[in-house]
Formats: structure tokens, C-alpha cells, sequence
């Protein structure tokens, strides 16, 4: 499942679940408040009904005393007996009087009724054996409230659903002259069940319109959530296709916009690095390709003059000729294997710098390449200041001797070809120089790879490889310099190394 | 005469092959760069052009543009060994490829393929006594035809082609039974004995000590 549609679900879910509960516990505790309400108030108007229906026995009771007895408390009274004392004499004498109190209790209360705030309560009153006494307005809903009174419980209200209505019975057991009375009340509360029910009902309304909401709101939520993510995703897919330039835009300052970050960082090392590994492999598939046909090329020639040598009837002049023929190619070979093993083994070895000066290394340049010149009708000229350089002597000789031969090659006879040492703040440079054919600029950059010649024809007639210039610029990087060339077409070719000194 | 063009910048492979071509009765022009040959073409139609694909100047591929629209067959010289290169020279038009180093017969038989395939190689080959007509793979010496077995035709056709040079047993049998040369075998001697003998050759294809026979022209 996609992060989107999780992020989405959740909170979704998480949010109609908490809503949903939320409103389902507003309306019940709302209904059970009501409810709560309307005991109370049934309670009450049952108190209302006991009080009324103890004030009516007491004024009959009074009303029936004062009428028999009215004498005998007239006297009394005059006596100075208190009036609440005189009552509870007559009491005794009162209970002796009646015979059946249910008849008496039926009399006093039976067209009795009781409203408050203008509204009549409904009533019964039943004594012990269900019998009732009396009522006004009763529905007997037939509930089994009067069973589960008992000494403890002298009050009870129960629910009762009756004929597609509510109703909460309460009753009360009382205790009149000995007797035990029932008194019973109802309040009709279907509306608060109606209520509870509306509520109910648009409390859903309002929840699935929440969830409607919610779910459009965590949506677009989830799609802004998400979209960095999509994004780098989408470019981490790129680059598994090999699609290196792929970068994410950064849209935030938070995690993800770290992540994106982090991707753009790892994108660029990944591609710097797949790059450098290209130009490696294609400088590797380069030096084979050249190397196979460097290497074929001489064994074409001896291959094929032995072949013949070995197969055909020749003459004596033939036979010299393509004897010379395979010899000069074998020397070739040799020259240019050698020159690949310097090549391999400079890749290959740590050198140690040594000290030297540079006039000691410079003369003894110049007194191997200075016969050579003369013999070329070229003029050599040689100047250099003196300074302590930190090289490998030998390496550096072998670099100077190169781009010197490089330069004999390149001017006619009776051109001009110099040697140049200079010291500078921090190192010293070695220049070679010479004002013969030069070299077009988009040349320059490839001089210095293996096999690579200008003029092959007449690199080949003088013997090269076309590895003098690859081996030179090895070695100038185990110095930690470069070859720089400059050169004009026509008109020569400077070549400069940067050495590093000892002061 | 068959026209052969040499375009190779290694003096030593040109001459090389122009010894061997001219040996084998073609007329051979080696120019060394690209620009050379391309304006050799402008002036001289060849039947046939062996070209190297590295060559200063113009490369071998830049090349065959030049060549291809005047449908002159071109078998390239390639150092490469590698299979895209081929392939790209085949699909430039070339007819076939000779990869460096190879062996002189091996250049003749290449050649010698590639002239009969454009049908620029005479169909029918004097030498000696005998003609042989390479379309109906008759022979006949002196006007009389001679039966050959397949193998021994074969075998008369490579000393023809290959004529003057001392072919080794093993490159006889590689060529004509197209499978490796085994020490032992004397398999070749009697081919070539029978074939000789059927041919009254006797002291035209003469053993070579050690090495195998040569047929004298």
C-alpha cells in the first residue's frame, strides 16, 4: 500500500473514529443528564405527593378529632396544654376511633389530586396487597417496580417503555398508622428519548459529513505530504536508468527536505564519480585499442615478410630486403614494449625524491642532447638559474630528453630549439622551446595520451610510438605538476614543467 | 588485368601486399593517406580496394562514403579485432575484412573470393596445359577433359590461386577439408599425388622438404 493512501487512511480513520466517539458520548451524556433530570423531578413530585397526601390525613385526621373531640381539647387548651401535645393525645384516642383505616384512608384521599405548576400528576396509591385505594389519571403499565421495594429500598424509578411511549415509574413505600402504602407517579419522557434519538441521528449526519471533509482535507494533506517523496522516488528511478543529471528541487527545511538534500549531495558525488569511472574506461578501451594496433601493426609486416620469406622462391637482394624489413619492425616492437613497461612501471612504483641542484640536472641534460642537435644542424641554446630541486633526477632527465627530441622533430634543420630553467616563489620551471611547425589548439589535449601522434607517418619515420609525451606527463604528475603547452601553428611550441623545490 | 587499390599508411604492410598481389598476376596501386585515395578515385576506376580503417587524414569509414557510389568492392584492413568494428565496416558497405596480422594466402584467398563474387575474376583460368572453367568446374588438359573428384578440384584451384607459393600441409587441409591438420595425416600428399597424377603435374606441383608442395608457374 502506497505511504499516500496510509497517510491518508490513517488519518482518515484516526479522525472520524475520535469524531464519531466524540459525538456519540455528547448525546449520551446529554440523554443521561435528561434522564437524570427527569427522576429528579419525578422524585420530587413523589415527595410533592407524600407531603400532600400526609397533610390530607392530618387535616381529616384533625378536622374528625376537632368535630368528636372538640370539648374535651377545648378544655385542654384551657388548661394551657400546649396544641402539638393536645394532637398527640387525641392521636390515640383517634386511631381507637377508626375501625378500618383503608376505608378511612380511601375516603380522606380517594378524590384527591395533586398538580403542580399547573399540572396534574398522575397517581396511585395501593396498599400492601395491591389493593388499590386510589388514582387519578393512572395508566397501569404493569412493571414489576412494586416487587423490588423492600425495607432498605423505600424508593425505586424505573423506565418504563409503554404503548410506543417512555415513561419513568417511580414509587414509594410509606408507612401510614402502621400500614405500609404504595404510592406510585409516572412523567411521560419519550421526548427525551426522541431527543437522544435526533441527536443521535445528526450526530451521524454531522460525522459523515466530517468524514467527507476530513477525508478531502487529508487528501490534499497527504498529497502535499507526499509529493517530495514522489519526486525522489521518480528521480531515484531516473537514476537507475542511468540518468545521473537528476536532481530534486528542495521545497522545505524539514526531514524530507534534509532527504532531498542528502539525494542532491549523494547525486552529484554518484555522478561526479560514474563520470570519472566513463573517462577512465574510456581512456582504458582507448589505450587498447591503440595498443592493439600498435602492437599489430609491426607484426603485420613481420608475420607477412617471414610468410613470404618462408614460402616463396626470392632473390638474394629480396631476401635482404625483407629479412631488414622483419628485423626493423622486431626492433620497433622492442622499442615500443620497452617504453610501455616505463609507462606501467611509473603507474606502478613510489619514487623517492632526492635533492639536486638544478644546474647539475640541466647540464648533464645538456650535454647528452647537445651532440645530437649538432648532428641535426639545429641551433641548442641552454639557460637556467640555479636552485634546489626536490625530484627524481633520473625521471626528470628522461622528461627533458623527451620534450628536447619532441622539439628536434619539429623544427627544420638550421631552427632553434632552448632549454629554459626559472625559478619562481615557489617552484622551479623547466621550459623547452622551439619555433618549428607547432601544433593546431584541439591537438594539445590529446598529445599527451598513449599512442597518440600528430603526424603518424612521420612519427613513424623517425621511430616513435607516440608514448615519449604519455610517459613525460606520468612523471610530471609524480611531481605533482603537469605538462602545459602552448603552441602556435607555424611558429613553435613552448612546454612547461613545474617542479617542486627545497629551500 | 584486374585494378587493385592498396590504401595503407604502414609502407612496410603496403609493400607487403603489393609484392604478394602483383606475384599473383593483379596490377597494384598503394596510396598511403585518405585525401590520396579519394582523389585517386576521381581520376581511376579499380576493380578492387583494400583499405586500412586507420589512416591519417581521412579515416577507412570516412572513406567508403567516396567509395560506395561508384560500387567498387572494398575489403577492409583492420587492426581491431574487435566484433563492432567489423561489423561497422560491413555495414558501410565492405564486402569482407582481413584483420592484422594475416597470412599471405590467406589475403590471396580473400581476394580471390571477392573478384569472383562481383564476377571481375575471368571465369575461366589458363595455366600450363590445362583450363580450367571455374563457372561449369570443367577441366581440361589439352583439350581433353579431366575427371576430378571434388577435393582434388579444390586442391588444384588453391595451388592455381596461390601459385609459386609453398603451401603447407596444414593450410591445405585447413583450406580444402576445412577442419584442423592432424600430424599424422598423409591424407594431403595422396590428394595431391592423385590430382598430379591425373593432371600429368608431376614436375609442375613440386614437393617442398618439410613443408608441403609449390606449384611452379
Amino acid at each position: 500500500m502506497p505511504f499516500f493512501w496510509k497517510l491518508f487512511f490513517s488519518t482518515t480513520l484516526i479522525s472520524s473514529v475520535f469524531f464519531s466517539l466524540g459525538s456519540f458520548y455528547i448525546t449520551y451524556s446529554g440523554f443521561d443528564n435528561a434522564l437524570q433530570r427527569e427522576i429528579q423531578s419525578i422524585e420530587q413530585e413523589n415527595d410533592v405527593m407524600i407531603s400532600s397526601l400526609q397533610r390530607e390525613l392530618e387535616s381529616s385526621l384533625k378536622a374528625s378529632a376537632y368535630s368528636a373531640d372538640s370539648e374535651i381539647v377545648g378544655y385542654l387548651e384551657k388548661y394551657g396544654l400546649p396544641s402539638d401535645q393536645i394532637a398527640a393525645m387525641m392521636e390515640g384516642q383517634f386511631y381507637s376511633s377508626i375501625s378500618d383505616i383503608d376505608a378511612w384512608i380511601d375516603e380522606t384521599v380517594g378524590s384527591m389530586t395533586v398538580s403542580l405548576y399547573g399540572e396534574v400528576i398522575p397517581f396511585r396509591i395501593s396498599d400492601g396487597h395491591a389493593k388499590i385505594i386510589a388514582q387519578n389519571q393512572w395508566i397501569n403499565m404493569e412493571d414489576n417496580l412494586l416487587t423490588k421495594l423492600d425495607d432498605e429500598n423505600v424508593r425505586g424509578c424505573q423506565i418504563v417503555p409503554y404503548g410506543g411511549d417512555y415513561f419513568v415509574h417511580c414509587a414509594s413505600a410509606v408507612s401510614i398508622f402502621g400500614n405500609t402504602l404504595y404510592i406510585e407517579n409516572y412523567r411521560m419522557i419519550t421526548n427525551v428519548f426522541d431527543n437522544r434519538i435526533r441527536q443521535q441521528r445528526s450526530g451521524m449526519y454531522i460525522t459523515a459529513i466530517m468524514l467527507v471533509s476530513m477525508a478531502a482535507v487529508s487528501f490534499v494533506v497527504s498529497q502535499w505530504l507526499t509529493q517530495p517523496i514522489r519526486e525522489l522516488s521518480a528521480a531515484s528511478r531516473q537514476f537507475s536508468e542511468e540518468n545521473f543529471s537528476e536532481r530534486v528541487t528542495i521545497r522545505s527545511h524539514d526531514e524530507i527536505g534534509g532527504l532531498a538534500a542528502d539525494f542532491n549531495a549523494m547525486a552529484d558525488r554518484v555522478e561526479e564519480t560514474v563520470e570519472q569511472l566513463r573517462d577512465s574506461a574510456e581512456r582504458q578501451e582507448a589505450f587498447v585499442n591503440s595498443f592493439a594496433h600498435e602492437l599489430k601493426t609491426p607484426l603485420t609486416s613481420i608475420i607477412g615478410y617471414a610468410d613470404m620469406l618462408r614460402s616463396k622462391p626470392l632473390s638474394p637482394e629480396q631476401v635482404i630486403e625483407y629479412s631488414d624489413t622483419i628485423f626493423q619492425e622486431g626492433q620497433r616492437l622492442e622499442a615500443m614494449s620497452m617504453k610501455l613497461m616505463e609507462l606501467i612501471v611509473l603507474k606502478k612504483q613510489d619514487f623517492e625524491m632526492q635533492t639536486i641542484p638544478a644546474k647539475k640536472l640541466l647540464q648533464s641534460v645538456e650535454t647528452t642532447v647537445r651532440p645530437i642537435f649538432k648532428e641535426y644542424h639545429i641551433k641548442f641554446y641552454a639557460r637556467y638559474q640555479n636552485d634546489l630541486l626536490l625530484v627524481e633526477p633520473d625521471l626528470i632527465k628522461t622528461v627533458c630528453i623527451n620534450l628536447l627530441d619532441n622539439a628536434r622533430k619539429s623544427v627544420a634543420e638550421g631552427g632553434s630549439v632552448w632549454l629554459l630553467g626559472k625559478k619562481t616563489e615557489e617552484r622551479y620551471i623547466i621550459s623547452v622551446v622551439d619555433n618549428g611547425r607547432g601544433m593546431e589548439q584541439d591537438e594539445l589535449h590529446k598529445i599527451t595520451h598513449p599512442f597518440y601522434m600528430v603526424d603518424k607517418s612521420r612519427a613513424r619515420l623517425q621511430g616513435g610510438a607516440g608514448l615519449g609525451l604519455a610517459i613525460s606527463s606520468e612523471i610530471a604528475t609524480l611531481h605533482d605538476s603537469a605538462l602545459e603547452f602552448k603552441s602556435a601553428l607555424g611558429k613553435g611550441t613552448r612546454v612547461s614543467l613545474r617542479l617542486p623545490t627545497r629551500r | 588485368m584486374i585494378q587493385i587499390l592498396v590504401v595503407e599508411d604502414e609502407r612496410a604492410i603496403s609493400n607487403l601486399i603489393k609484392i604478394n598481389l602483383d606475384d599473383a598476376g593483379y596490377q597494384c596501386t598503394c596510396v598511403y593517406d585518405g585525401r590520396a585515395a579519394a582523389e585517386l578515385l576521381e581520376l581511376h576506376d579499380f576493380d578492387l580496394i583494400l583499405l586500412d580503417v586507420m589512416l591519417p587524414e581521412i579515416d577507412g569509414y570516412e572513406l567508403m562514403e567516396y567509395i560506395r557510389p561508384q560500387a567498387i568492392p572494398v575489403i577492409f584492413l583492420t587492426a581491431k579485432s574487435n566484433v563492432t568494428d567489423k561489423v561497422k565496416g560491413l555495414k558501410l558497405g565492405a564486402e569482407d575484412y582481413i584483420t592484422k596480422p594475416f597470412e599471405i594466402i590467406e589475403l590471396l584467398a580473400r581476394v580471390e573470393t571477392i573478384l569472383r563474387r562481383c564476377g571481375k575474376n575471368q571465369s575461366v583460368i589458363e595455366i600450363h596445359d590445362v583450363v580450367i572453367d571455374t563457372d561449369s568446374r570443367i577441366v581440361t588438359k589439352n583439350g581433353q577433359p579431366v575427371k576430378l573428384t571434388k577435393k582434388e578440384y579444390d586442391l588444384l584451384l588453391l595451388f592455381v590461386y596461390n601459385k609459386n607459393i609453398a603451401l603447407f600441409r596444414e593450410r591445405i587441409y585447413e583450406k580444402v577439408w576445412g577442419d584442423y591438420y592432424l600430424d599424422d595425416s598423409r591424407t594431403v600428399d595422396l590428394h595431391v599425388q592423385r590430382m598430379r597424377k591425373k593432371l600429368g603435374w608431376e614436375d609442375k606441383i613440386v614437393p617442398v622438404y618439410k613443408i608441403g608442395y609449390r606449384l611452379e608457374g
